[in-house]
């Protein structure tokens, strides 16, 4: 596996499991694809009933968190692609897998994720997360 | 019962065969007589402020209490809580220790049809996206919703509503007439007149996230054809000239009056001397709010508005207003401690009496001559549930316990609220309404104390022992919420009758001891507004208190308390105001009862779950001191006249 093919897959690994911080009125902990469901129902919402009142400020925060997370999550995939792909394009990619695989395994078994919307925000894992 | 409490109590309660003075109410309503009929009036307890499922935001939060439930609460039976099994079972149940005399739901007008709409499956706009995001993500719709309709200026329906809105006004007929006729059912028209209804409904404008809130209350079953919102009218002067039109000049019969809520979270908008539109105050506009706005709501589940955090000697600001106050101003910032900030100037119930007395001055009207009353404001339709020890929570701002049973029913910064006390000849809708009209009403926050009030001129130094209290105080003067008439020549000063019970509670809950009695004094100086807090009876160093670990009570108080006090300040040629401010024992607030139940053990704060962490924060308050507020009476010099509306 290449070193981008491996930062890619840890990257989308990373955006749908990594706990990123969260504010908007509440406050909480979501990978950054929930980010981005949240502010796509935003812009749902203004691309049938408009910009009145503050959905647009509520889709910019949501979206302007997403990018930040996105940014730093590739930033550490970057990091650890590098890292991984230092010995056979076969032990990268065991290695890739690994990383999601233990991702995945640590999200699902504990609840690492404060989801917003509920007060005080509901603490969860990655499979509450879904449902 | 000592003998001073059974003094007092004759005073306060026993009925006497004739009453010269007070003026018997307009029947407007056809209905059997009460059986009971007191020409001196009797104490009527009751909740003004209730939501149930048919609010937005109440819905939003997975309540399902319908105005029925809510009434059936309110007469002694159970209500099922949030959460939710499956199969509807709730998880929580709640029952009042003691029915109310009265409730009144007032469901927000603003998105009634809206909320029929996204919960009736085939409804035209049913399946709209806005519908869709309230069924999937119902929180995330209620800080949406809130930042189109309720927190802006220039509110819009969404396009689901069709044309002009009229989809979701036509849905909204359909709610209306169910919280109507929830009324009506509950409304007990025989001649034991165990419980009274009335139909309301509150008008939410929040314009900038300032609450400047109304609940609008109707006489009788006499209403308009719909609700109006802030959406149709985004202004308090657009909303008293809809009631005008709609009721007061439709000549049907119809009566209403307003009553608005939380100036502690209204950025001062709710005393603003100028109308919406930014004009100053004239006198007709006065007129028109000072009779369709009898009364304010001077506590509730979102804070005490009475007087500020603050070192006395300034205007709103005296050593007991640390009682009950949240830490922000304006909702919105709930959330974001950065930005929290005091109150405004105008937030409080005394600067709003202080600027009354100065647009008086000014214009010969007084537009905030409000009597003072307590509710709920609670969304689970839990009308009257104010007991600290078992509060339920209310689910307002944002609170969920949709999901799981929570372990802190509430936000710890908010509370259950109080109680409105109407004094009235029978517990009937003329009779109540009357009562709020001539504002001979009263707050409580929660206790079922019992407070009269007369001042008058030639109340004698000894009325408290005399067994004709009240029939005094009414013909040698006026109750609560009156104006004084002019004094005699030969008169130095008001005397101010004041006698109150403390709420001899349940059997399994006996009620707290009282502490003392306040009266504050508000009065209009050549430099300005001043006031002064003077201690009439009982004894604020009685020592008593409470213990947190445990909350038994400790220490002595009072069953029955009574003065007659006359102003040693009085000035002939100043307006003034007073009121009377009657203070319980201190006792377990109601945060502290759960923490106790929760075995919060503060010295292992490793052991301590988030929710509860609050328990351990030394700036909380754990110990409050329930009160109640009456009404105020005015004396406004060479003008003055007994007020009756």
């Amino acid at each position: 596996m290449s070193e981008r093919a491996s930062r890619r897959i840890l990257w989308v690994a990373f955006a749908a499991t990594v706990p990123l911080p969260f504010f908007l009125v509440e406050t909480g902990w979501v990978p950054a694809v929930r980010l981005l469901l949240l502010a796509g129902v935003h812009g749902a919402v203004i691309a049938v009933e408009g910009t009145q009142g503050t959905v647009a400020i509520a889709a910019a925060l949501l979206l302007a968190q997403a990018a930040l997370g996105l940014a730093a999550l590739w930033v550490l995939a970057w990091g650890l692609a590098q890292g991984l792909s230092r010995g056979s394009p076969r032990r990268a990619a065991a290695a890739t897998w690994a990383v999601v695989a233990l991702a995945l395994f640590v999200t699902t078994a504990f609840d690492l994720y404060r989801t917003p919307f509920r007060t005080p925000a509901l603490r969860g894992n990655l499979l509450v997360l879904l449902e | 019962m000592s003998g001073l409490r059974r003094s007092v109590g004759l005073a306060l309660l026993a009925a006497a065969p004739l009453l010269a003075t007070a003026a018997p109410f307009e029947r407007s309503e056809e209905r059997e007589p009460c059986a009971r009929f007191d020409p001196l009036r009797a104490p009527f307890f009751g909740d003004t402020h209730v939501h149930t499922a048919f609010s937005f935001d109440a819905n939003a939060l997975g309540v399902r209490a319908t105005p029925r439930d809510a009434y059936r609460f309110a007469r002694g039976e159970p209500l099922g809580l949030r959460p939710f099994d499956r199969d509807g079972t709730p998880r929580r149940e709640t029952r009042l220790e003691r029915p109310l005399d009265f409730a009144i739901v007032t469901d927000h007008a603003e998105l009634l049809g809206e909320t029929r709409i996204c919960r009736t499956p085939g409804l035209p706009g049913h399946d709209s996206l806005v519908c869709r995001v309230l069924r999937r993500w119902p929180l995330l719709a209620y800080y949406m919703v809130n930042g189109r309709i309720f927190n802006v200026r220039d509110p819009v329906r969404y396009r689901f509503c069709g044309e002009e809105g009229g989809r979701c006004l036509e849905a909204a007929a359909s709610p209306w007439r169910e919280i109507q006729a929830a009324a009506e059912a509950f409304y007990d028209r025989s001649a034991a007149c165990r419980f009274t209804s009335f139909v309301g409904w509150e008008w939410s404008g929040n314009p900038g996230s300032h609450m400047i809130h109304r609940n609008v209350i109707f006489r009788n079953a006499t209403v308009p054809a719909l609700p109006t919102s802030y959406v149709e009218e985004p202004t308090p002067e657009g909303l008293w000239r809809r009631l005008e039109e709609d009721c007061l000049a439709a000549g049907n019969g119809c009566d209403v009056l307003t009553i608005p809520h939380n100036p502690n979270l209204s950025g001062g908008r709710i005393f603003l001397p100028e109308t919406s539109a930014g004009l100053p105050l004239d006198a007709e506009a006065t007129r028109r709010r000072a009779a369709l706005e009898p009364l304010l709501e001077v506590m509730q589940h979102k804070g005490d508005s009475e007087c500020r955090l603050g070192a006395a000697g300034r205007i709103g600001a005296d050593e007991l207003c640390a009682f009950e106050k949240l830490p922000y101003a304006r909702m919105d910032r709930r959330n974001l401690p950065f930005l929290w900030a005091p109150p405004p100037p105008g937030s409080f119930v005394r600067e709003g009496l202080a600027e009354g007395l100065r647009q008086q001055a000014r214009l010969g009207v007084n537009p905030f001559r409000f009597g003072l009353v307590a509710s709920t404001d609670t969304h689970e339709g839990a009308a009257g549930a104010v007991a600290e020890p078992d509060f339920p929570g209310h689910a307002a701002g944002g609170d969920t316990s949709a999901v799981e049973v929570p372990r802190v029913p509430d936000a710890f910064e908010f509370n259950p609220g109080g109680l409105a006390v109407l004094w009235a000849e029978e517990n009937a809708r003329d009779a109540l309404f009357a009562a709020m009209r001539r504002r001979e009403a009263y707050g409580t926050s929660g206790p079922r104390i019992v407070v009269r009030w007369f001042a008058g001129w030639e109340h004698p130094d000894d009325l408290c022992r005399r067994p004709d209290f009240v029939a005094r105080g009414y013909a040698d003067g006026v109750p609560m919420g009156g104006v004084l008439p002019p004094p005699p020549e030969a008169a130095r000063a008001p005397a101010f009758a004041v006698a109150a019970l403390r709420d001899l509670g349940t059997a399994d809950r006996p009620g707290t001891p009282l502490q003392r009695i306040q009266i504050v004094k508000i009065w209009l100086a050549a430099d300005g507004p001043r006031e002064r807090v003077f201690e009439v009876a009982g004894d604020p160093g009685n020592g008593a208190s409470v213990d947190p670990a445990t909350c038994q009570r400790r220490g002595a108080g009072f069953d029955g308390l009574c003065s007659v006090w006359r102003d040693p300040e009085f000035d002939r040629e100043q307006p003034a105001l007073w009121y009377a401010r009657v203070v319980e024992n201190p006792t377990c607030r109601w945060s502290t009862w759960v923490c106790i139940a929760q075995g919060v053990d503060c010295a292992r704060p490793g052991s301590v779950p988030r929710e509860l962490r609050p328990c351990c924060d030394p700036g909380r308050a754990r110990t409050v001191q329930e009160r109640a507020w009456t009404s105020p009476i005015w004396y406004v010099p060479g003008r003055a006249r007994r007020a009756t509306r």
